[in-house]
């Protein structure tokens, strides 16, 4: 059930703010935070978006790393240097 | 709220108002630490035959604020207020409060009590004709609706977009909402009928936040580093104030402007911290562990902190702190700012992990002592399953589409309650369980009590 998403931010948040987000994976990459995690469904998906917006968080980018292949490995080879 | 406001009463004259509903009826107080935005107060004046204004920005964009000002400021006609929330969601109980707030801003509006027992039908049918006739012959007048996306039921939202297509030219309706409004903004743009303000223009320039900064707060920063700080921030309001905070009690504030600019971290990550440890452990532990509060006064906090001596902290913390918000001129009522109270959920988990669903029991069990109806249900839904989730709107693990209010019905439509003792047990109408109900059915797609509680128990709603 559910589906892997891919979830980034403006901005590098401490891995604290995971608690708001069922504890999905977050890793900080060249000013942006990637959520990674599990997705139960829509609904839940959408309540993730309102809380980014609750904190005035910039959503840069949803995707299902499966499927936007490109976006994801670039993402992840970046940043080492914060 | 689901108090049904004319109950039993005469009309204007609700025989016991629930101890919250009127501070939903009134901005918050206006504040001296606020910067009045000459600009935007400009823009509010629209021309005649604006039908709709539409301030729509992300959480601190300082909307509420800024209609409060125009308010006070600019009374070319009474302008009404209601602080939309998630009760509201029924159509009636809505209607309820707009008829509350016209009539408190325009005493001679001639418009009936909504009596207590009508669908959301005759909402539309019968009250909302009556209202824009009265509105039509009362003259020109307006009516905020602040936190407006609060509204996501279909009916609620339906029933205002009829109301903004029938209202007359001389009405304005000013809304403030976090997301894009589901109203048919095309057309009312096509007609020259809508005012919109988003966060470009809504955004901190160099000038105001040097008002905040240097004329209000005292800073001293030069006008470079302002100009940091707006860039670092782009524009946003309560970034701006955050850092504001910070700066109060930093001796070396280039170094901190200069190390806050340069960083890659998120305002609110690099900010919270800073902004909680200007303060002694006492107001910590409070502004943390209320956090979980929708609204709070000095008892509430005594009895969720267990420890006195709250409301003085609360009063204190006021003065300082444009954060908490009073909810009125007595200095009893606060909340926090929607955007600081969840990043104070975030450092309470961060700090306190564990600790909310026993904060959530305490609230709960102050509320049902002291009656307070909407906070209630919401502290039932914390206690029972906040060990993962914040005190928030929304959906979460598992719940489909259901709200928090629907769940708690849904339990308790599992025990040998009638809708009737429920509504009861909840402090809330019979009416407003029918229509949650109703609603619950819907979105399982049952058709029967039974049906419902099975495919709710099957799908681990319940």
């Amino acid at each position: 059930m559910g589906a892997t998403y891919r979830i980034v931010v403006r901005g590098e948040l401490d891995d604290r703010f995971a608690f708001l987000f069922n504890g999905m994976r977050m890793e900080r990459v060249a000013g942006t935070t990637v959520l990674t995690g599990t997705v139960v469904d829509q609904a839940q998906l959408h309540g993730y978006i309102d809380r980014l917006a609750e904190l005035g968080l910039d959503l840069l980018r949803i995707e299902q790393p499966g499927e936007v292949v490109g976006l994801a490995a670039r993402a992840t080879t970046q940043g080492k240097g914060n | 709220m689901g108090v049904t406001l004319y109950a039993g009463g005469p009309p204007q004259q609700p025989a016991r108002p629930p101890p919250l509903l009127t501070t939903k009826l009134h901005p918050p107080a206006g504040r001296e630490q606020t910067v009045l935005r000459v600009r935007l107060v400009k823009r509010l004046q629209a021309p005649a035959g604006t039908k709709l204004t539409a301030l729509a920005a992300p959480a601190g964009y300082g909307k509420t604020t800024l209609l409060g000002a125009w308010r006070e400021l600019a009374p070319q006609q009474p302008i009404a207020w209601l602080t939309v929330d998630e009760g509201d969601n029924d159509p009636v109980v809505l209607w309820s409060y707009v008829t509350a707030a016209l009539v408190e801003a325009c005493p001679d509006l001639e418009v009936r009590a909504i009596p207590e027992h009508v669908d959301a039908a005759t909402i539309v049918d019968v009250v909302l004709p009556e209202l824009i006739n009265a509105l039509a012959a009362f003259g020109p007048a307006a009516l905020v609706l602040d936190d407006f996306h609060e509204l996501t039921s279909g009916p609620a939202r339906d029933s205002l977009a009829w109301f903004i297509d029938r209202v007359p030219s001389t009405f304005r309706l000013v809304i403030a909402t976090r997301t894009e409004p589901a109203l048919s903004l095309g057309a009312l743009r096509a007609h020259g009928e809508l005012l919109e303000l988003r966060a470009a223009e809504l955004g901190f320039d160099a000038t105001e936040a040097a008002a905040l900064l240097n004329d209000l707060l005292g800073l001293g920063l030069e006008r470079e580093q302002v100009e940091a700080l707006v860039e670092r921030t782009e524009g946003w309001p309560a970034g701006i104030y955050l850092a504001a905070l910070s700066l109060q009690s930093t001796p070396d504030r280039s170094e901190f402007v200069s190390r806050f600019s340069g960083g890659n971290r998120h305002v609110v990550d690099f900010l919270v911290d800073e902004v909680l440890n200007h303060h002694d452990s006492n107001v910590q532990t409070l502004m943390l562990r209320s956090s979980i509060l929708g609204r709070m006064c000095g008892p509430l906090c005594d009895a969720v902190l267990e420890k006195e001596g709250s409301a003085e902290r609360l009063r204190e913390l006021a003065r300082t702190n444009l954060f908490l918000v009073p909810l009125d001129d007595r200095g009893e009522w606060y909340r926090f700012h929607q955007l600081f109270a969840q990043l104070l959920r975030v450092e309470l988990e961060h700090r306190e992990p564990g600790l909310a669903p026993t904060l959530h029991r305490r609230a709960l069990a102050w509320h049902r002592e002291h009656g307070t109806i909407e906070e209630a249900l919401r502290h039932a839904f914390g206690a029972e399953s906040a060990k993962e989730l914040p005190v928030s709107t929304g959906p979460s693990r598992g719940q489909a589409d259901l709200s928090e209010r629907e769940v708690v019905v849904l339990r308790m439509l599992t025990g040998p309650l009638s809708e009737r003792d429920i509504g009861r047990e909840l402090y809330v109408s019979h009416n407003t369980v029918h229509s949650h109900t109703r609603s619950i059915f819907r979105k399982l797609g049952a058709s029967s009590r039974s049906e419902a509680i099975r495919k709710a128990r099957s799908a681990g709603l319940i």
